[in-house]
């Protein structure tokens, strides 16, 4: 194939705009981070870090409770993806490789919740919890969001061709299943694991609707509730809200660039293709 | 105990935890959100009211008005976005571009941040002192009231939308392209095709399952926004930007239950209906 240069700088040309375009906000987050409101909307805008993060912080703390909300993230996102994760694997392993009684309807009706938006669910769920005098703790906060179809989906699919001499291999040496499902089947699905693992978590720690309703008191906030709330009380202070979103956003970042390439390829290789 | 661990019964435990949260947690309330539709709900009083709700919706201007706004933001944003997706994953997958993984792990990026973190990132940056209202200044240009008037309010929606969404939608073309096999191209190659014309006659056709499936990501997506216009606009100004879930917040907030419920019922009834009318159209192509 023949590409000539100008060809060539022209993509990189649009590649390196494009790149800044996605990447500058983070950067700007984390800068001014470090600045107060005035540093904020500086202009030129700051390129290095200020000296203003320790005070934005403790006045992050006063008016939020930072550092309960983000206890509070870290644990509902913590057991919620544990949680969801181990049942999900349990049930798309039943899906790809068992016969049991209505599967193809339960699959059938699972597929179609896929299309059904959260907004149908959320206000019963509300009266549900609000009637069981839950509002305000980590069941509420937890339960709903166990049931993760995409990952029982997306468990199925990756498991549809593991071999079947495999299992049937255990089986002959008079293993039970739970063995067979501990001890065979998932070390061998361990990218699919991490993949489903980084979603549900990204899920769980930026979900926003379901912590707002049934949340009233501070201290049982989540991050994405407590910067709405901060940036919805008229908070003129905007070095407080940039550290808070920053607080928000690098977790999810670490973990993702940890493990980006684990998770790009395997959205190239299975997870899209359905 | 040990009969559960057989090949029989096996996967009935296997599914349980599951299939029951799956009927707690989402078959119940959905039914229980359309017994409530039909509920009259004023605070703690609750009274039987048939389809009044439904009625009382057929009626309601904020309604049309925030279904409107969605439907004009999704026919302009949602093109414009998958045209950038689909322009980053034809690039990154040309033979002669390096540092692929650096670029496809940037354009992802935006993807994994909190809706509610960067609706407000975006806020501050195009606030009407903001960066980017200071860099048009500088180079002369006139500033624009992004959150302040209501068209830009949409454009500044749809702005933040697509940054969020591309790189997302990037990776599932990329997927698709990867499908493609490479002799397609060695043969319109010899035969005299140009760059333009095997991505007009090979790449295009090959990708339309992935351009509807994220069509349909889109559609959805766009139609049950709130996190966006609640954080970036707050709704306004003047209703331009408000999301018809925002009305259902406001309303479930303001006591009434009831026809909270039924408004959540019209978004399930739109999105459902125009999921399978896509499905439908681009099927029959």
């Amino acid at each position: 194939m023949y590409y000539n240069k100008f060809t060539l700088i022209s993509l990189y040309t649009i590649l390196t705009i494009l790149v800044i375009i996605s990447l500058y906000p983070f950067y700007w987050l984390i800068i001014n981070a470090s600045y107060d409101t005035s540093g904020v909307y500086a202009f030129p805008p700051h390129m290095w870090f200020g000296d203003h993060t320790m005070i934005n912080f403790k006045n992050l703390n006063e008016s939020v409770g930072i550092v309960r909300v983000f206890y509070n993230t870290v644990i509902i996102s913590i057991v919620g993806t544990s949680i969801t994760l181990t049942i999900s694997v349990m049930s798309g392993y039943s899906f790809a490789k068992f016969h049991f009684r209505f599967k193809n309807a339960i699959f059938a009706i699972f597929i179609f919740s896929m299309m059904i938006p959260y907004q149908a669910t959320m206000i019963s769920l509300f009266s549900m919890f609000a009637n069981a005098d839950l509002m305000d703790t980590y069941t509420a906060l937890i339960i709903p969001g166990l049931c993760n179809i995409f990952t029982v989906f997306l468990v199925r699919q990756s498991l549809t061709h593991f071999p079947e001499e495999l299992l049937d291999a255990g089986r002959m040496d008079g293993a039970n299943e739970l063995w067979i499902f501990l001890k065979i089947v998932l070390p061998n699905i361990k990218p699919t694991l991490a993949a489903a693992g980084i979603f549900i978590f990204m899920g769980n720690w930026n979900n926003f609707m379901w912590p707002l309703i049934i949340t009233s008191q501070d201290d049982m906030k989540t991050l994405p509730v407590a910067l709405s709330t901060l940036k919805g009380a008229d908070m003129t202070d905007y070095g407080q809200i940039v550290l808070g979103i920053a607080i928000t956003t690098i977790p999810i970042m670490i973990v993702f660039l940890l493990l980006s390439r684990h998770f790009i390829s395997n959205m190239l290789s299975s997870g899209t293709k359905g | 105990m040990k009969k559960l661990l057989t090949r029989k019964y096996f996967p009935y435990v296997m599914i349980f935890p599951t299939l029951s949260i799956f009927l707690l947690m989402f078959i119940y309330p959905v039914l229980d959100s359309f017994w409530l539709s039909l509920h009259i709900t004023r605070g703690e009083s609750s009274r039987w009211g048939g389809l009044a709700n439904y009625i009382r919706l057929m009626g309601d201007h904020e309604w049309w008005q925030s279904l409107l706004n969605m439907v004009e933001i999704l026919v302009i944003q949602v093109p414009i976005m998958l045209f950038i997706a689909l322009l980053m994953a034809s690039i990154l997958n040309s033979a002669i571009i390096k540092m692929k993984a650096f670029f496809r792990i940037s354009f992802f990026m935006p993807a994994i941040t909190s809706l509610v973190a960067y609706a407000l990132v975006f806020s501050m940056l195009l606030d009407n002192g903001g960066l980017l209202n200071s860099i048009l200044k500088s180079v002369g240009l006139p500033t624009v009231p992004w959150l302040l008037s209501p068209i830009w309010a949409k454009v500044s929606l749809g702005i933040a939308v697509t940054w969020h969404w591309s790189g997302y939608n990037m990776i599932i073309f990329l997927a698709a392209m990867q499908d493609i096999p490479t002799s397609l191209y060695e043969a319109a190659t010899i035969d005299g095709a140009t760059t333009w014309q095997r991505f007009l006659h090979i790449t295009m056709p090959l990708l339309k399952p992935a351009i509807l499936f994220t069509t349909v990501l889109s559609t959805m997506g766009t139609l049950r926004l709130f996190e966006e216009p609640q954080n970036l606009t707050a709704g306004g100004p003047d209703g331009a930007t408000e999301s018809p879930t925002q009305l259902m917040y406001q309303v479930f907030n303001s006591g009434e239950l009831g026809y909270s419920s039924t408004i959540a019922y019209g978004i399930v009834l739109i999105v459902v209906f125009i999921t399978i009318i896509q499905f439908k159209f681009m099927g029959e192509k």
